[in-house]
């Protein structure tokens, strides 16, 4: 006789607990770099206003929301992608994947490479995302994290490695 | 290159870490939102359904899972996807598992009346329902192949072949060291004879993939076998991966396999194994085919025109580019030799070197002597 | 063998390669169920005769309900629409798609919408959009080297928007690729060696971008020996069908490699340098190609000097010693582009600034340098370069490759 069973997979709670603080943090940290850090200001304004792209895991998240505003502003827009069109999904295809990025254990260029992310929407607006997340990603984390996570480690000049840094840190949290 | 060469593989692999994280995400690229899960005891018992029931956290997929305890419950299987409205199979597990799964396939989208009588390829017209194969320990090829047996009958489509085949330590369980040289020596065969006898590039380029495989894994494995103990049972990822390396080289054969479905090893391998009629673990068929592959490359070695390159895939390109054009062949046959002397040393209880000392008469010899030739244009 | 962590390779297309593989299509068709196939080509290959040969190959399994050779040398939205209606209103089910890049893409374009039965290709753009089998696609290619009667993408553009629509799925994988000598005896030896430069830049890429894994590599690497072998007496000799058959061949295997392993610097230089300048697509690779093996040299030195042995052979390779291998690797593309360029008479170019239409015209003027770098960052295969690029030095490679110098390896930036 079979034996048969159906499998409930369930929740995975601290890790997306983990993952939404996360993705928090790093959606102000954008929103923070787009005001003070001309790289990522420059990156922003080739983009068209009332743009909203979204980082996320397939298939229901969670989630990071940034759009630029009618007036060409870049906000922060939380963690829910209802009642909001996003024109640009960068997702990783399973949460864990994302976990996997979100806490160091691969790169985003690596996973990029081994297929764990796809993109829906316009490919160079997508680089543009890319470029931009990385340099956040250089502001955030201590050099030997950041080096493991973007594919070449820039060499920026001292103010913004010191001055603008520190700027971005203090606006994330404060949430300007 | 010979008048016409085809070659058709519609699995796609997808081997290493996290590689069923991304199963829900090529399950609803295949509209596959509901999967039964077919496995066994063995699996079930070392938890490795929990293994896939953690990719599917967060995700909407809610598998069932049937295991099978003894082969006369296909009926059973028939109805509980049914009635339960499921849309895709999983095999977690080898052998008698996946042609479980490809046979349900058969049943369910031509009838489950079409298992009882044999069916000509032509006559199985695509596509089946979504099969993805998870194995838990490397095997013979059959399982990647576009065949299955089921009451005796041969079923044998293209459309049979999973449409991923998942490849991953994660899954990987404890095996007797019989079976991994088993698994091994058979896909080593299968891939050096398309290698060194088919002028199909496309053959090639999967055989020469399956040979950097085995040539990798097999002897460091038999080497850190605790006596042909259980592989890797208790022991952590240092072994699960080169298993699961062997596991994707068996799928490769089974590639291969499919598209070359007269291979003289594999042909001999079968003589033998039906000359003795109950193949004992030092004379596994597998083994059958490694000691038909060193007769075959022995007996062509002046007609075959890709024999030397053989040596590219056997050891690297420093190595063989060292070896002059003419020299080559005997050198590819040479590492193969060698290769089973090394993995002979590992074993306790000995394995047959010839197929003088495998206990065949000189006129059985003679007969797959005979088996073993090619023709060549 | 380096394996990495996690990878995927599938190729679900039916490869029939041969010297009578045309005939092999009413037993393809008629195992899919499928004898009411539409002919979509373009008037150069329907001009070149193709479509007639491929008629004569045809028995009578097979009705043709319609022949259409319109496709634009650019796929766009509209030829794919009219074409899903004709296709409808012949009772067609299946597709032979006879020619380029461009009518692969089309046709893979016309089978989106009629095996949806839609009429809104954009609703099939991005990822899993496609979660069903196509109807039956056969792709016989009149080129070696686009590789897309194997891929799994198809660019469309959208002329109304100015934007190129991107499909991806492994349903758009042809359920065939037809591969016949016959195809391709007639073709230009300009084109010849630009096309099968663009499948060479394929296998290379395939090689050594961030996607390659072992599957890849072995597919790139029998490709590249084919090419290297033939490409030079097919030039010689346009009509010797066991070369012709080869390039294909190696062109076929070059484009399930990059199919599975994607490509790298080569390529989104070489779609900047297209889409700027409307430059033939081979040209730009066969150009670009010694750049971005340089550029990414103290990244990839043992893959490249793997790629020595595929294409010198095993004497060079032996004799070359192992530190010297890589840069030898990258001198053998160089003189292939020098070796083309004598025996097309000049007509296959080796730096951007030689790049002429066929009325003479400069195709690549060095005041869109900056305009193409900066396009260059928006092409998607940049990621999986092994080293990055900005703006900066996707104008240093395009100042140098104009100008047909060498790469300065000390402006590489190596973070
Ligand atoms: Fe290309």
């Amino acid at each position: 006789m079979t034996d048969f069973m159906e499998i409930s997979p369930g929740r995975h709670h601290r890790k997306r607990l983990y993952l939404s603080c996360m993705l928090w943090f790093f959606g102000r940290a954008v929103q923070a770099a787009a005001r003070v850090d001309d790289g990522v200001k420059s990156e922003f304004a080739a983009m068209p206003d009332n743009f909203t792209f979204c980082l996320g895991a397939f298939p229901s998240g969670p989630y990071m929301v940034v759009g630029k505003d009618s007036l060409g502003r870049v906000r922060h827009l939380g963690s829910s992608i209802a009642d909001r069109t996003i024109h640009l999904h960068m997702m990783f295809k399973n949460p864990a994947l994302l976990f996997r990025v979100f806490s160091f254990q691969e790169s985003t260029p690596v996973a990029n490479a081994r297929n764990r992310l796809y993109v829906h929407g316009d490919v160079p607006q997508a680089c543009a995302v890319v470029r931009i997340m990385d340099m956040v990603q250089v502001f955030l984390l201590p050099k030997f994290l950041a080096k493991r996570a973007v594919k070449r480690y820039p060499a920026w000049p001292l103010k913004r490695r010191t001055l603008v840094r520190a700027q971005v840190y203090v606006r994330a949290f404060a949430g300007l | 290159m010979t008048a016409l060469n085809h070659f058709l593989c519609r699995t796609k692999t997808a081997f290493g870490t996290h590689a069923l994280d991304h199963l829900p995400f090529d399950l609803s690229g295949m509209n596959a939102r509901k999967p039964f899960v077919i496995t066994d005891q063995a699996a079930r018992d070392a938890g490795v359904h929990m293994v896939l029931a953690r990719a599917c956290r967060d995700t909407y997929l809610a598998p069932g899972l049937a295991t099978l305890t003894d082969a006369g419950d296909f009926e059973t299987l028939y109805h509980l996807f049914v009635d339960k409205g499921y849309d895709s199979i999983i095999a977690l597990g080898t052998g008698q598992v996946v042609q479980t799964a490809k046979a349900l396939n058969l049943a369910l989208c031509l009838g489950p009346e079409r298992l009882r009588s044999p069916a000509d390829p032509g006559q199985i017209k695509g596509p089946l329902l979504p099969l993805v194969y998870i194995p838990t320990h490397p095997e013979s090829g059959q399982d990647t192949a576009g065949e299955t047996s089921f009451s005796g009958h041969c079923f044998v489509s293209a459309h049979l072949m999973p449409d991923i085949a998942v490849i991953t330590a994660d899954t990987m369980l404890g095996t007797p060291l019989a079976a991994v040289l088993d698994s091994g020596l058979s896909s080593l065969a299968a891939c050096c004879e398309v290698f060194a006898f088919s002028g199909n590039p496309f053959a090639r380029s999967y055989a020469y993939a399956g040979v950097c495989l085995v040539m990798d894994t097999l002897l460091p494995l038999a080497q850190q076998s605790d006596h042909g103990d259980l592989l890797c049972q208790k022991a952590g990822k240092h072994r699960r991966l080169p298993l699961a390396k062997l596991t994707h080289a068996a799928a490769v054969s089974g590639y291969i396999q499919s598209n070359f479905p007269n291979l003289k090893t594999r042909q001999a391998g079968a003589h033998i194994t039906a000359l003795h009629p109950a193949p004992s673990a030092t004379l596994s068929s597998g083994l059958c085919m490694a000691l038909a592959l060193v007769h075959l490359l022995e007996n062509s070695k002046d007609t075959c025109p890709w024999l030397g390159k053989l040596l590219l895939p056997l050891t690297d390109a420093a190595h063989y580019a060292g070896v002059p054009g003419p020299g080559q062949p005997d050198a590819a046959v040479r590492v193969i030799r060698e290769l089973l002397q090394a993995l002979y040393e590992t074993l306790p209880q000995g394995m047959p070197e010839t197929f003088d000392e495998a206990g065949l008469t000189p006129r059985q010899i003679s007969e797959i002597s005979n088996l073993l030739t090619y023709a060549h244009p | 063998m380096v394996i990495p962590d996690y990878y995927e390779f599938g190729s679900r297309t039916h490869i029939m390669a041969g010297y009578d593989a045309l005939e092999q299509i009413p037993g393809l068709l008629s195992s899919m169920d499928a004898q009411n196939p539409m002919v979509i080509t373009d008037q150069g290959v329907s001009r070149a005769g193709l479509v007639d040969i491929l008629l004569q190959a045809l028995d009578s399994r097979i009705t043709i309900k319609t022949i259409q050779d319109d496709v634009p040398a650019d796929s766009d939205l509209i030829t794919v629409h009219t074409l899903a209606g004709q296709y409808r209103k012949y009772g067609c089910n299946a597709i032979i798609a006879l020619g380029g890049g461009s009518v692969m893409d089309t046709a893979k374009g016309v089978n989106i919408l009629v095996s949806a039965s839609s009429d809104n290709l954009l609703a099939f753009s991005g990822a899993n959009a496609l979660t069903h089998a196509l109807n039956p696609l056969v792709a016989v290619p009149t080129t070696a080297g686009t590789g897309s009667e194997v891929t799994r993408v198809a660019v469309i553009s959208d002329p109304d928007n100015l934007r190129k629509l991107l499909f991806t799925s492994g349903f758009l994988m042809p359920d065939a690729a037809v591969l016949d000598p016959r195809m391709t005896l007639t073709l230009p030896a300009p084109v010849t060696a630009a096309t099968a430069m663009d499948a060479l830049s394929h296998a290379v890429e395939a090689c050594l971008c961030l996607g390659r894994n072992p599957l890849s590599t072995a597919h790139a690497h029998e490709a590249i020996a084919l090419i290297s072998q033939h490409l030079l007496p097919v030039i010689l000799q346009p009509d010797h069908k066991p070369g012709r058959l080869a390039l294909a061949t190696g062109a076929a295997l070059a484009g399930m490699a990059f199919s599975n392993s994607m490509v790298g610097m080569v390529h989104t230089l070489g779609h900047s340098v297209g889409s700027v300048c409307h430059a033939p697509h081979g040209t730009c690779m066969a150009v670009l190609l010694p750049y971005g093996m340089a550029y990414n040299l103290h990244k990839t030195q043992p893959l490249l000097a793997d790629l020595l042995l595929p294409m010198a052979g095993a004497d060079v390779y032996a004799r070359t010693p192992p530190a010297d291998r890589a840069q030898k690797a990258i001198d053998w593309v160089n003189r292939m582009n020098q070796r083309l360029h004598q025996v097309t008479a000049g007509a296959h170019a080796v730096c951007l600034r030689e790049m002429k239409s066929q009325d003479g015209k400069s195709l690549v003027p060095g005041h869109l340098l900056p305009k193409i770098a900066h396009t260059a960052l928006g092409d998607g295969s940049i990621f999986y370069n092994p080293e990055d690029l900005d703006y900066d030095d996707c104008l240093m490679v395009l100042e140098a490759a104009f100008n047909g110098a060498p790469l300065d390896l000390s402006r590489v930036k190596k973070g």
